[in-house]
């Protein structure tokens, strides 16, 4: 994962949630990352390109641990032809279990067993330009990606995220350590009752 | 584990226990075991509730043994659901304890002339077998605790609950987990209303003084064991992804797919999947103090189970499981892991299949009984069930009789049996399985070890329907061997991917009785278990229109893929053609 200075984040404007949390509390956040999240970046490029080097995912991670990917809805097999188009859900797990997991798995021998619902290519070759995509993050890669997406920024629906902080208001007050909405200091007992106006809210972690 | 053990409830003066060895079923075991039995002793025009039945209870060839993952037993009888032959499999300590007793089966036959509802003691030094109608209307829970009372935390039971007495279709048959909780079911085809109907309600084993069976080749046999245990450690599946977030892994990823069906089989696609996935329960269960990696018996090694806790930190249910989240959850279009969980806990008390009374809700939904998304209205329905209310005795009977009664016309159930948590029109090939299965719609009849190892088959054209219907068979031959072992099915990753844990295996059965077993050997297994029992079912009145799903797949569009179930009938007809 690129530890570039995130473009998810504006410096300024509405909906900024900064957190400071435990590092043993980021778990917390992983419900956000099944839902799916929306990142900014450069579209029309291949999949594979989208994750190496727009996302910094490592080459062998993509290779082997990420085995199966959706892209639209549609299962991947081959992360070069795929191409990412602007708007674009993608869908990223490890290895899953059964034999549905193996009909789903990437370049896998049971793909067959899948159709109609065929590949998902994201359609025919793009311009390149900004644009964005929802990522989900399912099985190992939530732990293991979702880190790394919390740090550099992630863009979600702030029902969500009113939701998640006010299941667990206690575990929250224990988790974060500081936080700070639109550039201003806020209690974290104080998270579960703030509002976010809008669709969209930016949320951004470190750990403490 | 070289005798039978019979147990005739129709004798004058009461039950009859005898004592056999194998004779002509020497060499069989498990699925083997059940479905010979059934397919040579039940006349297979026999009412399932009727005296004729037998209900057949079977280890697997490796269980009893120190082999990992060999804990699995099978159940075997002429189904009251599908009305065919059943195999229904469970984990628990049943498997390991009764293989130990040196039981290759428990064979309940006849039926009680005097009414009366019986209990069953097993140890090294016999069979002992008393009426005792104060049992008479326990839940499972309840039954466990009065046999811990009598005779120690050291036993497995094998019983039914309301359901069972009640004779429903739906009613499963539990075994005890390492906990000695009722939580794991040979939960398809209504086994427990045959066991009802045998008068039994619970079968108490002690292997107290038993030791586990020895190999042939105790040397070859260990190492086996170590290699098969450290193929299924290194995997991302088996060593990973299933001890980590449990079997429910897959609702993410199925949903995402659109093969998630919800609110009965009308969508590929539940809003709500995030709240119910397997990485959800998992944090859930962790966060209130329970446990996400646990085993269903000792000698699992994958550990895909857990504890679920309620909100106050107590013991609800074991983790439910995908198929069982999705029946109460998504197809009911219900949100909440808490009622979800609630409803696992009365089916398992019950002793009630949970994917056929999911399947069951999700139709009496649809027939305007209860809203969508209602949790407290499902929960209301299965306690009906289990206090045998006429409108319970209809549900716990099954989505068929359920859609039947209500006049629902998109009820999924193949052989009346209800279908799984995958949608066969974005999964093509699992429909396939679903409508040429022997049991009836049934995810797991599919999904063992298969061609690319077993080299079964021979190649595939990805690209014709044919491709589908090869891959189907070979997985339904490779799985019913498989379940003839004992091993959990959940090995199949490991031994799907990685050849030599699959020649591991193989080795373990070898060095165990001193065969040169190849993977042939293992295909032609397979082959004549599903041999066996489609001619069962075929003698049951059973023709090809059997083998086939509801219309309403081939018909109703499933978004978002709008897709339908493409496979003609003619291509379904030539499944079991080798």
């Amino acid at each position: 994962m690129s530890d570039e200075p995130s473009d998810q984040l504006p410096t300024n404007g509405p909906n900024r949630l900064l957190l400071t949390v435990k590092a043993e509390f980021v778990p917390f956040f992983f419900p956000l990352l099944q839902k799916g999240f929306v990142q900014k970046t450069e579209v029309g490029c291949s999949l594979r390109e989208l994750l190496a080097e727009r996302f910094g995912v490592p080459a062998e991670y993509i290779e082997n641990r990420i085995q199966t990917v959706f892209l639209d809805g549609k299962p991947v097999d081959d992360m070069d032809a795929a191409v990412v188009r602007d708007g674009a859900v993608l869908a990223l797990s490890s290895a899953m279990p059964g034999l549905l997991g193996a009909i789903m798995r990437k370049g896998g021998y049971y793909s067959r067993m899948r159709s109609p619902i065929g590949q998902g290519t994201g359609g025919d070759a793009q311009r390149r330009a900004d644009g964005q995509v929802v990522v989900k993050l399912f099985n190992l890669t939530v732990r293991e990606l979702g880190p790394l997406f919390l740090e550099r920024g992630i863009r979600i629906d702030p029902e969500d995220l009113k939701n998640l902080f006010r299941n667990r208001p206690e575990a929250l007050e224990e988790g974060c350590v500081e936080a700070a909405a639109d550039g201003r200091r806020v209690d974290p007992a104080q998270l579960p009752a703030l509002d976010f106006p809008g669709t969209q809210v930016y949320l951004k972690l470190r750990t403490a | 584990m070289d005798k039978l053990l019979r147990i005739n409830m129709s004798v004058e003066g009461g039950p009859k226990v005898s004592v056999e060895g194998m004779g002509d079923y020497a060499g069989l075991a498990g699925r083997a075991l059940t479905s010979a039995v059934v397919s040579r002793e039940v006349p297979p025009l026999a009412h399932p509730l009727g005296e004729d039945n037998k209900l057949v209870i079977a280890p697997g060839m490796l269980s009893g043994t120190l082999a990992a993952m060999s804990g699995r037993i099978s159940v075997g009888c002429k189904s009251p659901l599908t009305g065919g032959i059943k195999e229904a499999n469970a984990g628990g300590q049943g498997s390991q304890v009764l293989a130990r007793l040196g039981y290759a089966a428990i064979i309940l036959e006849g039926k009680p002339r005097d009414g009366d509802l019986y209990r069953v003691f097993i140890n090294k030094d016999g069979v002992t077998i008393v009426p005792d109608n104060s049992l008479k209307g326990l839940g499972n829970y309840d039954l466990v605790d009065r046999m811990k009372k009598e005779y120690g935390d050291k036993i497995a039971c094998i019983s039914i609950g309301q359901a069972g007495e009640m004779k429903m279709s739906a009613a499963s048959v539990a075994f005890t987990d390492m906990e000695l909780r009722p939580t794991r079911h040979a939960g398809r085809g209504g086994v427990g209303a045959v066991m009802g109907a045998k008068g039994v309600k619970v079968i108490v084993l002690d292997d107290t003084g038993m030791t586990a069976r020895t190999p042939k080749d105790p040397e070859k046999f260990r190492a086996a064991n170590r290699v098969f245990v450290e193929g299924l450690r290194k995997h991302a599946v088996t060593g990973e992804g299933l001890p980590t977030f449990g079997t429910n892994v897959l609702a993410n990823v199925i949903n995402e797919a659109g093969g998630y069906p919800t609110h009965n089989f009308l969508w590929g696609r539940f809003a709500g999947v995030s709240r119910i996935s397997g990485e959800t329960e998992a944090e859930t269960e962790v966060a209130r103090g329970g446990i996400a990696t646990h085993g269903c018996h000792r000698g699992c090694t994958i550990q895909c189970s857990g504890i679920y806790m309620d909100k106050d930190g107590h013991y609800l249910t074991k983790q439910p499981e995908y198929e069982t989240v999705w029946a109460h959850g998504a197809n009911c279009g219900i949100d909440n892991l808490d009622a979800i969980a609630m409803l696992d806990r009365l089916d398992d008390d019950f002793g009630l299949d949970t994917i056929e009374m999911g399947a069951t809700i999700g139709v009496a939904m649809e027939a305007g009984l209860a809203r969508f998304g209602d949790a407290e209205a499902a929960i209301r329905l299965i306690r009906e069930v289990g206090k045998g209310t006429p409108l319970g005795r209809i549900l716990g009977n099954g989505a068929a009789v359920t859609g039947k009664v209500f006049g629902v016309e998109r009820v999924p159930v193949v052989k009346g049996q209800a279908l799984p948590a995958y949608d066969p029109r974005a999964i093509q090939g699992m429909g396939v399985t679903y409508a040429t299965s022997t049991m009836g719609a049934d995810h797991t009849a599919g999904y063992a070890v298969t061609a690319n190892v077993l080299q079964v088959g021979g190649s595939v054209d990805p690209l014709k329907a044919e491709g589908q219907i090869e891959l189907s068979r070979n997985l339904q031959i490779a799985t019913a061997a498989i379940d003839a072992t004992g091993m959990c099915l959940f090995i199949a990753f490991a031994v799907l991917d990685q050849p030599q844990t699959f020649q591991a295996l193989l080795d373990l059965l070898n060095s165990f009785y001193g065969l040169e077993l190849t993977g042939d050997d293992v295909t032609a297994l397979g082959k004549k278990i599903l041999t066996m029992e489609r001619d069962f079912n075929q003698r049951a009145g059973f023709t090809s229109r059997q083998d086939r799903l509801p219309e309403f797949f081939k018909k109703e569009l499933l978004p978002p893929h709008n897709a339908v179930f493409l496979v003609s009938d003619e291509d379904l007809d030539k499944v079991f053609n080798w």
